[in-house]
């Protein structure tokens, strides 16, 4: 139901820049816990791109709104962070307020005044809402007023007159239940006929004057001065408040009596007030549960296991998938392409191995934001983030810091990039510096190699050394977040403070679509900067070229020998070949001389790779290195793998079974057979003794090694100086951790 | 450190007084109270303004404890025109809702 304004001015923006696209800018704005999110999602559906606001690291995104008419014009729909105020000193209050003010816009759009302004408000708590609807009338733009979950509040029994709310308003007003869709063709059209509203009461503060000036009421009166809460009472007195928390019989106010039901003190007439009270009734109940010291921990530690179970058991199955995928092109290129060229091997060997280990993780990835998504849509997520604030308070992060913290289970790009709801500025730098210390989902690999290791055949003492390196990459995180907030953060933290939205059924559209969103974010940085690192790594491994050792040619001319007398029977080979004259085929070096000729040729392929590997830059710069890691255990070959690493931890697998086996197949058996077995240069001492593999774990579970994590701080922070610190802190405490490990098994 | 407060400088309506104020962390669970005065930092005041628990908001406690919990349901006294239905729920720390003073009503 679109109710346009009974006024129409033509909408002039008197001295604004024009935007340099035809496209009209659109601003979407509105509270937190509206819908404004799922608005957005409804009208722009997948078709949507991501930028930020220049200068900023607030993403923004926008969506093209078709015209519709003959000889209209497109829009372009961003959605501004939510707000309680757009008059706030606070960083996303600041943007939208610039961003009406035609002084910022996304990056890659030309500045502008925005040519409407579409605020959507909560049914269920307008009157709050119309404040800052009064915020943005001042502001003279042409106004479209979205009242949103009108179902909720017709549910709590409350009614809003949508023509007397426009006629009160001066301007559009649309009635939607952004969840179902009801009304979503309205808000398109109550786009295109947006005029500058005209309210009946005219808005405190307004005019050209306080426009110009940007922020109207200035910092003390930001977030609602009394003038306009009593503007925006007076607008939902004629709207919606006929007969809520009225008698009937004579009008008293009843809202503020304790009782729901009774009589009427002025009139004697029995009332039964519709107001939110049986709504309320059943949210008290809820929350007596799940915020209950007890019980809500429990209930929290089965949502948290819930979701990690997911995670492992449910992803595992399109993970297989994507790593079938990527097997089956590395052997087709193999088949289709010249063998031994250069294409080959950066194919291979740098993008589909580099690019492959980090997309495997992009089914735990998508199934992580897509539960936080229906966590979050619940409501249950704002309880469990309050719940945390008593557990992560008294390391000096707020309760806030709980969905970052849990995004990083993950990735850590993610979660970082959520620390933008963590309102003060060092606070949320703490939680920044800690979140990789969490485990995520590139350090998985690591782990299964490490403690497959440490417990061959003991798969329950694998499980519980698994989440021992999760409980320590958290302790980790909390300590670390203590002392710096102790030393370089030190500050009184903010008090928590939080609305805590209706419970409701979440919405699969909106999950899915977020989920989509972050899925593709992931995907362009594994196809940008990953890409980039795996491409640098896989030369520096490959080359310098070097001829393969003598012992190769042995072998190869051994098999080449033996291919005519193979029987295929793996108990008797060579049954032309005399026992003692098959010796003199042997290559040597311990190799059986019962061995199936491409069994000798695949031996003679790891020889060379190995020793490729150790004489490639990577190679040489691993023993140029290992003395620093002596002290921790590690010899050349673990020092490649630790250093090859660095820019991705998933890495280290792959380039274990290279260095020490001769091929790139981790999942291989044989060849985690081989690296379990490797021997150092004395061909006597284990690569990986029990000492080393613990030392080992420990190093991957506490070490920053995450390029584009670095990355992402720097811009989270806003220096690289906080990307340096936080390379710094982890290392240093994973170096110093494994060398007493490794010291003391030792 | 700067104080706010939930009633803006630009008017000094007040709520029909109902009571001593005390702190909003002292009231027990059901309790209906209406908000007088928050001492803390300007800007943490004018975030509670924002979120509805201004001057004169009528409040209803869910919860106690840590977390604190209230639902902004309206706003009293007839300086406030109190037509209001519907509201929030807001989760506080027991911290902020020691520096948010209150009047009980019920």
């Amino acid at each position: 139901m679109a109710i346009p304004a009974s006024t129409n001015p033509a909408p002039a923006i008197g001295g604004a820049p024009a935007p340099e696209s035809d496209a009209r800018i659109i601003a979407l704005v509105g509270n937190p816990n509206t819908g404004k999110t799922t608005l957005f999602n409804r009208i722009s559906g997948l078709n949507h791109k991501t930028s930020n606001f220049a200068g900023t690291t607030l993403e923004a995104r926008i969506a093209r709104v078709r015209a519709g008419i003959e000889g209209g014009r497109d829009g372009d729909l961003i959605d501004l962070p939510g707000v309680y105020s757009i008059e706030l000193d606070a960083l996303e209050s600041r943007i939208v307020r610039d961003v009406l003010a035609g002084q910022l816009a996304p990056r890659g759009h030309a500045i502008g005044v925005p040519e409407v302004c579409v605020i959507v408000v909560d049914a269920t708590n307008l009157a709050r809402n119309l404040m800052m609807v009064g915020e943005v009338i001042r502001r003279r733009l042409p106004t479209l007023v979205v009242v949103n979950m009108i179902d909720l509040a017709q549910r709590q029994g409350l009614t809003i007159d949508a023509h007397k709310l426009s006629e009160a308003l001066g301007c559009g007003v649309v009635m939607t239940n952004a969840r179902t869709g009801e009304g979503i063709d309205q808000v398109r059209m109550g786009i295109r006929e947006a005029r500058i509203p005209t309210p009946v009461r005219p808005v405190p503060g307004e005019g050209p004057k306080a426009a110009a000036a940007g922020s109207v009421l200035g910092g003390g009166a930001a977030g609602g001065s009394t003038a306009l809460r009593v503007w925006a009472e007076e607008v939902f007195a004629l709207a919606a408040a006929e007969n809520v928390g009225r008698c009937k019989k004579c009008g008293y106010d009843v809202s503020t009596l304790a009782d729901r039901k009774g009589k009427c003190p002025e009139c004697g007439a029995p009332y039964a007030r519709t107001d939110t009270s049986a709504s309320e009734a059943t949210t008290d109940k809820i929350d007596r549960v799940l915020m209950h010291p007890v019980l809500g921990v429990l209930v929290f530690a089965a949502v948290m296991t819930g979701l990690f179970w997911s995670l492992f058991s449910l992803a595992a199955y399109p993970m297989d998938w994507i790593d079938g995928i990527f097997g089956w092109t590395t052997g087709t290129l193999h088949e289709v392409l010249p063998k031994d060229s250069i294409l080959v091997d950066l194919l291979t060997d740098g993008v589909i191995a580099g690019v492959g280990a980090t997309v495997i993780f992009l089914p735990q990835i998508c199934l992580l934001f897509f539960l936080i998504s229906l966590l979050e849509d619940t409501g249950y997520l704002a309880r469990a983030a309050l719940l945390m604030d008593r557990v992560l308070r008294p390391f000096g992060l707020p309760g806030h810091a709980f969905v970052p913290l849990l995004s990083s289970h993950a990735c850590a790009l993610p979660g970082i990039m959520a620390t933008r709801a963590i309102p003060d500025r060092k606070e949320r730098l703490a939680t920044i510096l800690v979140a990789p210390f969490v485990t995520c989902s590139a350090r998985l690999p690591v782990y299964v190699l490490l403690t497959g290791l440490l417990f061959a055949g003991q798969p329950a003492m694998a499980a519980l050394a698994f989440v021992g390196c999760y409980a320590l990459g958290i302790a980790a995180a909390v300590f670390s977040a203590l002392i710096a907030r102790r030393t370089i953060l030190r500050g009184k933290g903010r008090p928590m403070v939080m609305e805590l939205p209706s419970y409701k059924l979440p919405s699969i559209r909106t999950a899915l679509i977020t989920t989509y969103h972050r899925g593709w974010v992931f995907l362009k940085n594994a196809g940008t900067n990953i890409l980039m690192i795996c491409i640098a790594l896989w030369w520096l491994s490959s080359y310098p070229k070097v001829e393969p050792p003598a012992e190769v040619a042995k072998i190869q001319a051994s098999a080449t020998s033996l291919d005519a007398h193979y029987s295929g029977d793996p108990e008797n080979p060579y049954p032309d070949i005399p026992a003692d004259e098959l010796v003199k085929f042997a290559p040597g070096g311990g190799i059986s001389p019962f061995s199936a000729p491409d069994e000798l040729r695949e031996k003679a392929d790891h020889i060379e790779a190995r020793h490729q590997a150790a004489n490639s830059f990577a190679g040489r710069l691993g023993k140029f290195i290992q003395p620093v890691f002596e002290p921790l255990g590690y010899d050349w070959q673990l020092s490649i793998g630790v250093l090859s690493s660095f820019a991705a931890r998933e890495v280290f697998v792959s380039t274990m079974a290279v260095v020490v086996a001769g091929s790139d197949d981790a999942e291989d058996a044989g060849v985690l057979q081989q690296v379990a077995t490797a021997k150092r240069d004395d061909g006597v001492t284990p690569v990986f003794t029990r000492a080393t593999a613990w030392s080992l774990l420990i190093y991957y579970v506490l070490a920053m090694q995450c390029l584009p994590t670095l990355a992402v701080t720097a811009r989270e922070s806003g220096s690289w100086k906080w990307a340096g610190l936080q390379l710094v802190w982890m290392c240093g405490i994973a170096y110093l951790a494994a060398m007493v490990v490794f010291q003391v098994l030792a | 450190m700067t104080t706010g407060t939930l009633e803006s400088p630009e008017s000094h309506t007040q709520a029909s007084p109902a009571g001593p104020a005390v702190a909003l962390s002292t009231l027990a669970r059901g309790q209906r109270a209406v908000v007088r005065e928050a001492r803390m930092p300007t800007d943490d005041a004018a975030l509670l303004r924002a979120m509805g628990m201004c001057e004169c908001a009528l409040l209803t406690v869910a919860r106690t404890g840590e977390p604190f919990v209230v639902t902004v349901t309206g706003v009293d006294g007839a300086d406030c025109k109190c037509h209001r239905a519907g509201g929030c729920r807001i989760g506080l720390s027991r911290e902020m809702a020691q520096r948010i003073f209150v009047s009980i009503i019920a």
